[in-house]
């Protein structure tokens, strides 16, 4: 049975087979583009992270639950595979605008240590950046002087029509005291300031500066003592290239890192573990896109069943013919499951292009939508070969009914009709 | 009668075309029941809770974040003796840490601490005890000792007027193993350092807000002297008015004379309707080209059939049939198929939409657990209704067409 053979089968009825490959093809666009989606979905979830250069990250679980951040983040950097550590803070703060105050995101880090663990992609977002690299303000005991610089978002500068050399009062409360910085640079992000998602203002500034602010620098003990306690998020450790690679070093400096402090004992995590904590979010995705895609490719596949037990009733007096010949019911079972694979292959092949369009549409559509600038289109060989896989394996269940109809084709009654 | 004869005579094609439509209808009842459902589940749960306006700092975002208002007390204080306002509860909300015993071998946790005065809570239906009791002391006895009115922060939860009152939800009670009357220990950092001893009154379950956060709550002035933030500082102000619908008015009352930002449930709903919009967008471009695929199905199908029935067309139209009455037997022929099809598509779309709900709330922790992801209301089945009718019209359209144009003459004599 050669392909020249089930093509000119296939091509006989010339409408009805176009009409089934282009109704396999549509379905199958829809199913490479939801399957793309998902995979989109599931790597943005991870993008930043799997981007990053923090090989390993301590926190207390929660927000601003690590202690001693400056000192901590310095013992850390002196254990033997720990090239650079940088302690953040994360909050939200107020700043005045003319228009009354806004809320901000604010993150506090130690440029200097915060810069060097930064990867490059991070770094183009940024055309300036401090001149005060290091904490001056901590110095132990927060007591240092302030540099009152600041880094705002470009949707920030946009809005308020402020740029480097501009004063941007930050606070607490929306009814606080306010302390006035400089802003020092413009950085971009990935929020688009459209779509559902509002305009998100993101400032950033020294730790200990915002530590100050939101209180989290020192508090008093029961005796009246200031005590430093100086809160932070976490604290990112970048690697030695030798640590990135061993998995079993790094799980040793792990456990290393969690005897000596008890408080943080599964709080300390790889990389991996943090990239596969993020993905199990959105997983969920990968389960419902496939699901529609597959719905829409079932439609499609059904179509090509029904027009191949057409094409067998109409071709009832041939088959019976072969049948009579001592042609086999499975060589004729075999010839109608090919013509009919044949059908779904060549739709499969054809909905690629449309696919690979519909979910850059899609991608573009969505990310509008909800305003972030992220690539969720994924065009892989293993997506391609997923959904051809998909395709083909529900087209061979639905064609095997029509195969099985042309093997009860009856030899008697189809010679009665000649 | 002619149109359903004809589609029996031809079991397996019909049964498969009513499928293929089957599918496509359920397909599209399931995505509107998505976004359907979100809607309903917000809209029945901020009914619930019975809040008619939050009161966020200047600037503050309902969904996005916002900072902290200081003065919080007075301010909800004098929101109370505004007209038409029946309660204005002031809450702080602050991330510490929690444990059952200051040892190294208890679990710590983080936990999302509300403050907030019991007598001020008004009918807020936001907390529900599921086991022990809401914080028995219903006033707030701390905010008039001088500990706190003087901001000392030591020795202040020795004073009599300390409560160490909490109440917890069911995922902090799981992890630390804590139960009605332990005691737990909070704290601002994970190490512990500065703990504060609080004996459990009540277990309440996960609130829809934080469905998979570990929440407790506790009175507000405790939980401003433990963090030592000072001023009387809150995160918001739930008010309730005793006519809910002028919350409208009211908003634009509180936003001018307080200097805050005001939000009704219906800025809530517009803020959820952002999300389900663009999800509805994609819904709509997913149901036409599965529409696209089922529509090529049968009319493909249809033209087939028709093209096998011209003979006997010929006869009935030598017989003196009208254009019109095969052009009708045949759009009829089509409108069948696809009613059927909606038909057993509703109940697939049921099903599915069922088994989604399942789905999506058994593999999503973040999903609360009053809320339906999926929700089939009449509209969703009308509009899948208006699906089927226009598929039925469409298909039936061109083989109907077909007939008419056939050449009697010419029909007859190929038998």
């Amino acid at each position: 049975m050669t392909i020249k053979f089930l093509f000119r089968n296939i091509f006989r009825r010339k409408g009805r087979s176009i009409m089934t490959i282009i109704a396999v093809a549509v379905s199958m666009s829809l199913l490479i583009s939801m399957l793309s989606i998902a995979e989109g979905i599931i790597k943005a979830s991870s993008k930043d992270i799997e981007q990053s250069n923090e090989d390993i990250l301590v926190s207390a679980g929660g927000s601003h639950g690590v202690e001693n951040g400056h000192a901590f983040a310095k013992e850390l950097s002196e254990f033997e595979g720990v090239e650079h550590a940088s302690p953040v803070l994360g909050a939200t703060v107020s700043f005045a605008t003319p228009k009354g105050m806004m809320f901000a995101y604010a993150e506090g880090i130690v440029p200097g240590e915060a810069w060097k663990i930064m990867p490059n992609e991070f770094r183009k977002r940024f055309e300036e950046w401090f001149s005060v690299e290091d904490d001056p303000h901590y110095e132990g005991n927060y007591t240092g002087n302030w540099t009152y610089e600041i880094l705002i978002s470009k949707s920030i500068a946009n809005k308020f029509h402020l740029g480097k050399g501009s004063t941007l009062n930050i606070s607490k409360s929306s009814n606080g005291e306010q302390y006035s910085f400089k802003v020092v640079g413009v950085f971009n992000t990935e929020f688009m300031s459209s779509g559902a998602i509002p305009e998100l203002y993101l400032v950033i500034l020294h730790l200990s500066e915002l530590q100050s602010i939101l209180g989290y620098d020192v508090r008093k003990d029961d005796n009246g003592s200031v005590k430093v306690i100086d809160l932070v998020d976490s604290i990112s450790l970048m690697l030695e290239s030798s640590y990135k690679t061993d998995l079993a070093k790094t799980k040793n400096l792990i456990s290393e890192i969690e005897n000596r402090y008890p408080a943080y004992k599964n709080k300390v995590l790889t990389k991996e573990a943090r990239i596969e904590s993020a993905q199990k979010q959105v997983a969920i995705a990968r389960g419902f896109y496939t699901a529609i895609g597959s719905v829409s490719v079932l439609i499609g596949l059904l179509f090509v069943t029904c027009i191949m037990i057409l094409s067998i009733f109409e071709r009832a007096k041939e088959i019976g013919m072969l049948r009579a010949i001592g042609i086999s019911k499975f060589t004729i079972f075999t010839q109608i499951l090919m013509e009919s694979m044949l059908l779904v292959t060549i739709g499969a092949v054809l909905g690629l292009g449309p696919g690979y369009f519909c979910s850059i549409g899609l991608s573009d559509y969505f990310t509008k939508g909800v305003g972030l600038d992220v690539e969720l289109a994924v065009f892989t060989p293993e997506l391609i070969l997923q959904s051809i896989f998909i395709t083909i394996l529900i087209g061979s269940i639905t064609s095997l009914f029509p195969a099985w109809n042309a093997t009860r084709v009856s030899i008697l009654k189809t010679l009665k009709r000649i | 009668m002619y149109a359903l004869k004809n589609l029996i005579n031809r079991p397996t094609r019909t049964t498969l075309s009513v499928l293929g439509v089957a599918i496509s209808i359920a397909l599209t009842i399931t995505m509107f029941s998505i976004s359907e459902g979100i809607r309903a589940s917000y809209i029945t749960v901020l009914e619930d809770t019975g809040v008619d306006i939050y009161i966020l700092p200047k600037g503050g975002n309902l969904f996005f974040g916002s900072t902290y208002i200081e003065n919080g007390t007075m301010m909800a204080k004098s929101m109370i003796r505004e007209e038409g306002v029946v309660a204005a509860s002031p809450i702080l909300k602050y991330e510490l840490y929690a444990t059952k015993s200051i040892d190294e071998t208890s679990y710590i946790s983080e936990v999302t601490v509300f403050g907030e005065i019991p007598n001020m809570r008004g009918n807020f239906k936001d907390i529900t005890i599921v086991e022990g009791e809401y914080l028995p002391t219903f006033s707030d006895l701390f905010r008039r000792d001088l500990h706190y009115i003087n901001s000392d922060y030591t020795h202040g939860t020795e004073s009599e007027n300390f409560t160490h009152e909490i109440i917890i939800n069911t995922l902090l009670a799981e992890v630390i193993q804590a139960k009605v009357n332990d005691t737990i220990y909070l704290s601002v950092s994970g190490a512990m350092s500065y703990p504060t001893m609080f004996k459990i009154c009540g277990i309440s379950k996960p609130s829809f807000d934080y469905p998979n956060t570990r929440t407790a709550t506790m009175h507000l002035s405790e939980l401003q002297y433990i963090t030592q933030l000072p001023n009387d500082t809150i995160s918001q102000i739930l008010i309730d008015l005793k006519n809910p619908k002028d919350s409208g008015k009211m908003k634009l009352l509180f936003e001018e004379k307080y200097n805050v930002s005001a939000f009704v449930p219906d800025d809530y709903l517009k803020i959820v309707s952002k999300f389900t919009n663009v999800f509805e967008g994609f819904a709509n471009m997913v149901i036409v080209i599965t529409t696209a695929v089922a529509l090529m199905f049968i009319s493909t199908i249809m033209v087939i059939s028709v093209r096998e029935m011209q003979g006997e067309i010929g006869v009935l139209r030598a017989m003196g049939l009208s254009k019109l009455t095969v052009f009708k037997s045949i759009l009829a022929e089509s409108l069948l198929i696809c009613m059927s099809g909606y038909f057993l598509g509703v109940l697939f779309g049921f099903v599915g939409a069922r088994v989604l709900n399942w789905y999506i709330k058994t593999t999503e922790e973040y999903i609360p657990v009053d809320f339906q992801v999926t929700v089939i209301t009449p509209n969703v089945i009308i509009y899948a209704a208006l699906f089927a009718l226009v598929m039925g019209c469409i298909s039936g359209m061109i083989p109907a067409i077909w007939t008419t144009r056939l050449n009697i003459t010419q029909v007859l004599k190929e038998g």
